[in-house]
Parts: structure tokens; C-alpha cells; sequence
């Protein structure tokens, strides 16, 4: 069972405190907005600026570390977090320490996905490979990265364009469809 | 002024010298596309399937068509090692101009796999090989040559093709008085 550690905001404290949510709803074009919900005088919502999030394995292994330096809106009851301008760190996944840079965040928790939907560039920290991308999910479930949106990987001589890549850090591999790939001599 | 002039030759020169540079840098490529395509970062190993198309720049142009291959980086992953592809498969290669200003095309077929070694830059084709040159631009007297054998070799350095246990028909006029076909 995962365990979720807010640091760094009151609002992240109160996060890690919330209730179960009712209803997961599991798409991210509804997660954080109230379509469908009766407004009431309770808002669940809670906006702040500055604020990180980690989130650790029941061993108190850090899995992924969120920093977020622009604001950022908590949703009690749809277990939401959206942020903008943000360095997501991903810790020892696939053998690697990755990183990304992205001007938004959409972290939901029920769905258990991580998105990414202005793009972001994702990077493995010793500088070997990385991803460009105009859309990027992180699945925490099965701890997949999807890159889409015209994406490129980059290697340190090459790169790949394709229509999506699915980075899987369990298997320790990339797969794509309808790649063209260019390499140095 | 004779200074200034000199200066501007010089300019020219190296300017012009960068660019050339600059292009040949540009060619050194090797382009794949497929339909699928799996990455083991921990290998640095490409494995290409369905619709594979291996595109090698430089002098003597080649390509490479095959419904598998797989691409080895080098240990830093910076550039290309070695590539196999897997058959039936085609290659096709047209050749820098020789002393004479003459293009050639040769279009080999191999029924097992064929191998690109970088260090090296040569296609070996295996199984059944076949390949025939045409002597460019093709007209219906253009001289022709067709050789089949278990293995082929095509230097994309030289553009050279060798073979081993090879069988060669010849049409045309290639400068050599013989013609006809060897074993």
C-alpha cells in the first residue's frame, strides 16, 4: 500500500489527511473539475502557490518526488492535484533516476495517473536517454510513462520520432509504433 | 588593399571549408522507420518490426528493406554498430560516380539476413543472395549484370560487391572482352 507524505504546505497536509474519494470517475477531463457535481458552500478545493509532494512505497522508499514552484489547486473529493511549473522527479525506476520539467500537472490519484498535458521533457539523470513530448502520462499502477503528442527520444548520438512511445520501467525497455529512427555514424 | 584581397580569399576558404564540414557531418546517417519498434536501454538494442526500411547516407547510397532488424548501438550509445536484418529482404544501392562519371545501381535479394557492420560499412547478404547492376541512366542497351551465390558482399565505402560460390551472367558492354557466364 502506498503511502502519501505532504511536505512543504499547509494545503499538502490537509491532501494527505483526505478521505478516500467517493467517486473516482478514473478520466482526467472530468478529475478536477466539478462537472456533473452540485456546487456547495464547502468547496473541497484549496489553491496555493509552492508546494512538493512524495510519494513512498510501504518500505518508505521514495517512488517520485513532485516540486511544484507555480500554484496549485488540491481536490478533496476528486482526488486531485493540479499544479503548473513543475520538476517531477522519478526515483531508481527501470535502473535510472529520471526527471521532468513541465509548465502543468495533473496528479490524480484515484485514477492513479500523473499527466503532463502542456508537455514535458523527461529525462534519465545519467544523461542517456530522454523523451519530448506534448503529452505525458505517468501510470502508477504498472509504472509506465506514455509520451505522446508528436514525441521524440533522444539518445545521446540519435533520436526517434514516433507516434507514441511507452516507456516501461518494470521491463526496462521503450516500445513505439510508426518510428523513424536516425542514428549517427 | 593586395592584404584585404588575401583576407577575403582566406575567408572564402575557410567559410567555404566549414560548410563542407558541415554537410559531411549531416550525411553520416543511418534512418530506420517500421511500424514497431522495442528499446532496451540497458543493452542499447533496437528491435524493428513490420515494413522495415534501413536508409544508409554517404557516397554509395543504400537502402534496405526487411520485415525485422535490429540495431546495436555502441556501449555509449552515441552512434551505430551493427544492424541485421532479418528475410527474405532487399537492398538496393546506387553507387558514386567512378573515374569515368558512371552511377550503377545494384538491387540484391536475400532469402536469410543480411549484416551492416559500421567499422567496416559492408552488407553481407545470406541465403540465396542475388543481386543485379545496372549501369545508370538505364536504357535498354545499358550493360547488365547478374550474380547470385550463397553470400554477398557490398562495400558501401568502395561500392564494390563480391561473393562467395558465385554464378555471374553479363549483358552489354562493361570494357571487359569477355561476356557470357561464369561459375
Amino acid at each position: 500500500m502506498l503511502v502519501i507524505v505532504a511536505a512543504g504546505a499547509v494545503a499538502l497536509v490537509w491532501w494527505a489527511q483526505r478521505p478516500a474519494p467517493k467517486e473516482t470517475g478514473g478520466e482526467w477531463s472530468h478529475a478536477g473539475s466539478n462537472a456533473g457535481k452540485p456546487a456547495t458552500s464547502a468547496s473541497p478545493s484549496v489553491e496555493a502557490r509552492g508546494g512538493e509532494i512524495e510519494q513512498k512505497d510501504h518500505a518508505g522508499k521514495v517512488l517520485w518526488k513532485l516540486k511544484i514552484t507555480g500554484t496549485f489547486t488540491t481536490d478533496k473529493n476528486l482526488g486531485t492535484v493540479r499544479g503548473k511549473d513543475v520538476q517531477w522527479d522519478l526515483v531508481k525506476a527501470g535502473g535510472k533516476d529520471w526527471r521532468a520539467v513541465a509548465p502543468e500537472v495533473q496528479v490524480d490519484y484515484s485514477a492513479k495517473r500523473i499527466r503532463f498535458p502542456s508537455g514535458a521533457r523527461v529525462a534519465a539523470l545519467d544523461g542517456a536517454v530522454s523523451f519530448e513530448a506534448g503529452q505525458v502520462e505517468y501510470q502508477m499502477d504498472n509504472g509506465k510513462l506514455i509520451c505522446s503528442g508528436q514525441p521524440t527520444m533522444r539518445l545521446r548520438g540519435s533520436y526517434v520520432r514516433a507516434k507514441e512511445f511507452v516507456v516501461d520501467m518494470q521491463r526496462r525497455l521503450v516500445s513505439a509504433r510508426r518510428v523513424r529512427a536516425v542514428y549517427a555514424r | 588593399m593586395k592584404r584585404l584581397w588575401w583576407a577575403g580569399w582566406a575567408l572564402i576558404v575557410i567559410v567555404g571549408a566549414m560548410a563542407w564540414g558541415q554537410a559531411q557531418k549531416r550525411t553520416r546517417t543511418a534512418e530506420v522507420s517500421a511500424d514497431d519498434m522495442v528499446f532496451k536501454w540497458e543493452t542499447n538494442q533496437f528491435e524493428f518490426t513490420g515494413n522495415c526500411v534501413l536508409e544508409v547516407s554517404g557516397p554509395n547510397q543504400a537502402t534496405i528493406a526487411a520485415p525485422r532488424m535490429s540495431v546495436q548501438l555502441t556501449a555509449d550509445g552515441r552512434s551505430i554498430k551493427f544492424l541485421k536484418a532479418t528475410g527474405p529482404l532487399r537492398t538496393t544501392v546506387v553507387t558514386a560516380p567512378d573515374s569515368q562519371g558512371v552511377k550503377r545501381r545494384i538491387v540484391a535479394t536475400a532469402a536469410q539476413y543480411a549484416t551492416y557492420v559500421e567499422a567496416d560499412q559492408v552488407v553481407e547478404m545470406v541465403g540465396d543472395a542475388q543481386a543485379d547492376i545496372i549501369t545508370l541512366p538505364e536504357k535498354p542497351d545499358s550493360p547488365k549484370a547478374h550474380f547470385s551465390g550463397d553470400v554477398l558482399r557490398l562495400s558501401l565505402k568502395s561500392g564494390e560487391l563480391s561473393a562467395k560460390r558465385v554464378r555471374i551472367r553479363m549483358e552489354g558492354e562493361f570494357g571487359a572482352p569477355e561476356q557470357g557466364e561464369r561459375q
